[in-house]
């Protein structure tokens, strides 16, 4: 029973990568008129033939600057796609603070994430991010946050998945970024149909997203 | 963060990676509904030689090779969906036997997704001994069985079983029971809500629905239907079964289909059906008459089934 169903499982959990996908939405705010494409790869590690890696889960995201603090966001998720199932999200992000000293840059994005299957069903996941960040020199910013997803016909109705990352820019337009993430803190690992090899204290599934973005329009350009 | 001077090679680099950016995103979207999911549900061992062969038998499937030869019919039965032949075994009690009476009932035997009838012939000989004439199949493309095993193609496989059951002549309709262990508990609770109402109806370890399988995986809510295009969802089924019904379970199963999938199963059930548990512990997915015993596991399917109180 066991190694097959798994594998259908596995493909279904790459679907929505539990608590949210793909990386933080808006680690640091856009300018005015500012876009950014942003394409992210990975999840939760998991045993997968015997081997433990991150599960491939790819989202592609558009960010557009409304001012230097607020903007918005749209994203697709690609695996989705491969699996007949829309996957898509979009919503809001606002920085409320600038870094000063100690203090971060910290922003939130809401949002709404929907999957839906053309003449099939659908599920809908309100998110919201929070995330705080620190420049490091030039090229290298740091951050933390969680992200959370919710629901509302099932348990858990949150679904939690604080992280840490850092991203680092190659060059005018492009940055790199990996993050860990916590996925499902407050769900005990096992038993479980799939094998999530990091758990931590018993709970969730630590894993790993690769993120890199593209910047183009707005006062730099 | 400012962005400083780029130089030609970066320039470069950012090209070559967005290229690939693009052509990743082109792929993707040009594959969509490619990857289907169904066919991992299904664990089929096909079979070129005989069935009940004693040399492709598993130690580990506790077969005892108690059921008299003469007792034993192959059959062939056509799946009324596309005409594909599948392959089964009806075992019956021997005529005026010493062994338990069950007024002639025949459990018709719905197995899990690995392999094929031959790994299921140990719990065959635990139904028999247990008094019940037994009819197993096997789903397409299990054991000798033709076609491709699907949601649809499954269902309609237990539906011609039990038009097969029903059209022997020493079987009484009211006398048929309705057995799935894991993944035949779909056919089995199909049979029984969209079918033809049995007797009664056990399941053992049973898988709640594709949904059910999802959230354990996911945690998130996902619908069965993003996994697969199978109808498997026996928690909408249970209210409609309409039979008294049996839900055996282990409650050390570290496999696919936890404990928690039963669970599910009997909060549907309460209040619509009358519905029994049985929990079993330190037993798992696949050890259930082991954990409890041949004889204790025997006297309670047998009691259930004679309607008595368990």
């Amino acid at each position: 029973m066991q190694k097959r169903l798994m594998v259908a499982v596995l493909a279904g959990v790459a679907l929505l990568a539990l608590s949210r996908c793909g990386t933080v939405t808006a680690v640091t705010p856009l300018h005015r008129g500012e876009s950014a494409v942003a394409a992210s790869l990975g999840g939760p590690v998991a045993s997968v033939a015997g081997m433990n890696s991150p599960l491939p889960y790819a989202v592609a995201r558009y960010r557009y600057g409304l001012n230097d603090q607020a903007g918005m966001y749209a994203g697709g998720h690609l695996l989705a796609a491969g699996l007949g199932v829309i996957g898509v999200d979009f919503g809001f992000s606002y920085h409320f603070l600038k870094q000063q000293g100690w203090i971060p840059t910290m922003g939130a994005a809401a949002g709404i994430a929907a999957f839906i299957q053309p003449g099939g069903r659908d599920a809908l996941f309100p998110q919201l991010d929070l995330v705080a960040s620190y420049g490091l020199g030039d090229r290298f910013t740091t951050y933390f946050g969680a992200q959370s997803m919710y629901q509302f016909s099932t348990k858990p109705n949150v679904v939690l998945a604080p992280l840490v990352g850092g991203q680092f820019e190659i060059g005018d337009h492009l940055s790199l970024g990996l993050e860990a993430k916590w996925y499902a803190p407050t769900e005990p690992t096992r038993p479980r149909n799939v094998n999530y090899t990091l758990p931590i204290g018993g709970h969730g599934a630590l894993g790993f997203v690769l993120g890199v973005n593209w910047l183009f329009g707005g006062p730099n350009e | 963060m400012s962005r400083g001077k780029s130089d030609c090679r970066l320039q470069n680099a950012e090209c070559r990676l967005g290229g690939w950016l693009l052509l990743g995103l082109v792929i993707a979207l040009v594959l969509p509904g490619c990857f289907k999911l169904d066919s991992f549900l299904f664990d089929p061992t096909t079979l070129a030689g005989d069935y009940l062969n004693r040399a492709d038998m598993d130690s580990s499937w506790h077969v005892r090779w108690i059921i008299p030869d003469s007792l034993i019919e192959p059959e062939t039965l056509a799946n009324p969906l596309n005409g594909n032949y599948i392959y089964g075994f009806f075992v019956r009690q021997p005529a005026g036997g010493d062994g338990p009476d069950l007024n002639g009932v025949t459990v018709i035997y719905n197995h899990g997704n690995g392999s094929n009838i031959n790994r299921y012939w140990g719990r065959v000989e635990l139904l028999w001994e247990a008094g019940c004439n037994v009819f197993i199949y096997d789903y397409e493309g299990y054991g000798k069985s033709a076609g491709t095993p699907s949601g649809d193609a499954c269902y309609a496989d237990a539906e011609a079983a039990v038009n097969y059951v029903l059209g022997r002549p020493d079987v009484v309709d009211s006398n048929v029971v309705y057995y799935g262990w894991s993944l035949g508990s779909f056919m089995a609770c199909h049979l029984a809500a969209d079918f033809n109402s049995p007797r009664c109806l056990i399941l053992e370890n049973p898988i709640a629905s594709a949904s059910a399988l999802a959230k354990e995986a996911a945690v998130l809510g996902i619908p069965g239907s993003f996994l697969a295009d199978a109808d498997f969802d026996n928690e909408v089924r249970m209210r409609f079964l309409g039979c008294r019904t049996l839900i055996i379970y282990g409650k050390n199963d570290d496999t696919a289909v936890p404990e928690r999938h039963a669970l599910i199963l009997l909060d549907k059930a309460y209040g619509w059906i009358p519905i029994r548990d049985w929990p079993v512990e330190d037993a798992g997915h696949s050890d259930i008459p082991e954990k409890m015993g041949y004889e204790e596991y025997e006297r309670v399917v047998s009691t259930f089934i004679a309607g008595d109180s368990l």
